[in-house]
């Protein structure tokens, strides 16, 4: 069948779509609102709920919009009795069973049956008989089922079975007594699970690390980026009134991660509030942000210097180590490495990067450098660095034993780091300047296919850290005025041909 | 056209009755007048109350200080929904939830934490409407009053048995 653009009327306004898209979609994509609990833009069609009610000339009842094909000046209406009747009626059967226990339920305030209720169900119910009572089950580490809440859209099967391909989730018994259940052996436990839990349009799913944590009136949102692997998902994080980040969520993005995430991405926040490197350091003392940048730009010019960059760093940073050391150090070399990888994660409808590093391709891009091979080429080089400018930014990072040798060879370390971790116990670390996360911070990063993307500060940072742009011109002028002062030293030293490669 | 000439605000010229006729300005039978009232008011039984030793009568649907409210088995009926703290205009109310112990069967929810910063409470009752399980009430027991801040953070403890 050949796809070609055909026209119809939405509620008398005439547009034109593709002949292969549903009503619900020509709808939704033409800004008219159609209410929906099993259809999603990413999975196949059920047809189910019954909600997505539409009036199409001709036909003698109302149709569901997202299982009609569009055909040749087709005329929907959206409005009208006959819909709000259907729709009503829709809602009341929902609701029978369902066990009305919003105060208690997580997803109360973001909630479907909550929202549509209020727009086209009645005001009082009529069912006074006694409710079916379903099981409640926990589905695997992250996700916790209530079945009294389920309307068994079936989203959540067809997630595991199109998406994640584990085809963990079906529906067992039926009518009004059907529910969700794990095939037997088998757990909801594979690295997508989690989206489960957000395009469950009741409470039915709910993710057991956010249970009872708070209301969802009570958070606020900021868009954001996901940093932990090189796909760079689109997200939403919502933060609490005392602004701790109490989960992220993915954001549509039809070119990166449409509307999905992977679990480790989710769960990947709490870094932000541990362990964090509070003040500057100089000699493993707190020292005044003046005091460290003095003592950094005396140390940098120093022999042997060599500026190493992660790949956790925006283009942003890397410009401006680049124009740094351009600028003030030009004997000194740029290295680059990244936090280690694994596999990739396949799956049917979307891809975990086995890259744990956000912007491996922008390094490629701004410094020239390969991470991986440049750390692997320095770590080679026998010559002792006298000092080596560690921009690291990577939470959760085991030191590797190329770092490592880089490391024992380094007379002393000024270290950029988010946390106190074992990189500020290791080595002869003189220096210590607190840096930002990712969520407090702004930035591009290229992620694995070389979109760009940018991210803002979603929040107040946590400690006393600095942008790694601010801390490089600081840096610069630091040096500048050293040299004017007639104090600085004379000459840098060549860092054994490491130089900044084009 | 002629124009009014404007006031001088400290003079009282113009003002009515700023001129008290000489009977008047002698103020004697106006205090007669208030003494008179005074001395009526000595053979009436007195409004106020002796209060520490004596309490005031207060009406049933007087709004004191909170209680929350215990069902048949005497567990507390709250759930953690959190309805009372969004409803609370003074932001009053602090509550923490946690998973319900599983042997109460039929809630999954209730507080760790509930505090009532009785400092802040404008005992406007907005939390007794607010409230879907009827687990908040108001007792007609008058504010009280501490010697330190702390003490009028009520916990979970003293409103369950308030």
């Amino acid at each position: 069948m050949t796809i070609k653009e055909v026209k119809i009327k939405i509620d008398d306004k005439e547009v034109t779509v593709p002949s292969n898209w549903t009503v619900i979609k020509a709808c939704h994509e033409n800004g008219v609102d159609v209410p929906h609990y099993c259809y999603h833009p990413d999975l196949s069609i059920a047809g189910n709920c019954r909600i997505c009610m539409v009036g199409v000339k001709g036909a003698p009842r109302p149709v569901v919009a997202c299982a009609q094909p569009i055909t040749e000046n087709m005329e929907v209406t959206t409005k009208g009795k006959d819909i709000e009747e259907a729709r009503k009626s829709v809602m009341e059967f929902l609701l029978i069973n369902h066990p009305l226990d919003c105060p208690e339920c997580d997803q109360s305030g973001e909630c479907r049956l909550q929202n549509y209720s209020y727009t086209y169900g009645r005001d009082h119910g009529r069912f006074h008989e006694e409710k079916v009572v379903k099981s409640k089950a926990t589905m695997g580490p992250h996700v916790k089922y209530w079945g009294s809440r389920c309307i068994v859209c079936t989203r959540c099967v067809r997630f595991t079975d199109e998406v994640s391909g584990t085809g963990d989730l079906g529906v067992i018994y039926r009518g009004d007594k059907s529910e969700i259940a794990l095939f037997p052996g088998k757990t909801l436990d594979n690295p997508l699970s989690l989206n489960t839990v957000d395009i469950c349009p009741v409470g039915a799913l709910v993710s057991s690390d956010f249970l009872f944590q708070t209301r969802v009136w009570n958070l606020h949102s900021r868009p954001s980026m996901c940093s932990d692997c090189a796909v760079g998902c689109n997200t939403r994080v919502d933060m609490d009134t005392k602004n701790a980040i109490k989960r992220i969520v993915p954001r549509r993005n039809d070119q990166v991660n449409k509307e999905w995430m992977c679990d480790y991405g989710r769960l990947s926040f709490p870094y932000v509030q541990e362990n964090r490197l509070m003040k500057p350091m100089v000699d493993g003392k707190d020292a005044p942000y003046k005091d460290a940048r003095k003592a950094a730009a005396e140390l940098l010019q120093r022999k042997n210097t060599v500026v190493l960059v992660s790949a956790w760093n925006s283009n942003e940073a890397f410009a401006a180590v680049k124009e740094f050391v351009e600028q003030n150090l030009p004997g000194a070399g740029i290295a680059g490495y990244a936090n280690t990888g694994r596999a990739d994660e396949v799956f049917p409808g979307f891809t975990i990067s086995g890259d744990k590093n956000p912007n491996r391709k922008g390094m490629r891009e701004i410094l020239g450098i390969d991470a991986d091979a440049s750390l692997k080429e320095l770590a080679a080089d026998k010559e002792a660095i006298g000092t080596l400018l560690l921009m690291h930014n990577i939470p959760g990072y085991a030191i590797t034993p190329e770092l490592k040798a880089v490391l024992d060879r380094t007379e002393s370390v000024i270290l950029m780091d988010l946390a106190k971790t074992d990189l500020l116990k290791y080595g002869n670390v003189a220096v210590a300047l607190p840096t930002l996360s990712t969520f407090e911070k702004s930035g591009t990063f290229v992620n694995k296919d070389g979109i760009h993307q940018k991210f803002l500060p979603v929040m107040e940072p946590a400690n006393f850290g600095r942008h790694e742009v601010e801390m490089m011109h600081d840096l610069g002028r630091e040096i500048k005025s050293q040299a004017d002062a007639g104090a600085a030293a004379n000459g840098h030293g060549a860092a054994g041909g490491m130089k900044v490669k084009a | 056209m002629s124009v009014a000439p404007a006031r001088d605000k400290n003079s009282r010229e113009d003002l009515p009755g700023s001129r008290l006729a000489w009977f008047t300005r002698l103020y004697l039978p106006t205090i007669a007048k208030g003494m008179l009232i005074s001395l009526r008011h000595f053979f009436r039984k007195p409004v106020t109350i002796q209060y520490p030793e004596q309490k005031a009568k207060i009406s049933e649907r007087f709004r004191g200080e909170h209680r929350l409210t215990k069902d048949a088995d005497g567990n507390m009926k709250c759930v953690a929904c959190y309805m009372c703290a969004t409803a609370c205009p003074a932001q009053c109310i602090h509550i923490e939830a946690q998973a319900a112990p599983p042997e109460w069967e039929n809630r999954d929810k209730i507080p760790k934490v509930f505090e009532i910063d009785m400092l802040k409470c404008i005992y406007c009752g907005y939390c007794v409407e607010a409230c879907p399980k009827e687990a908040i009430e108001m007792t007609n027991k008058v504010p009280q009053v501490y010697d330190n801040r702390q003490a009028f953070i009520y916990g979970l403890n003293k409103l369950l048995n308030n």
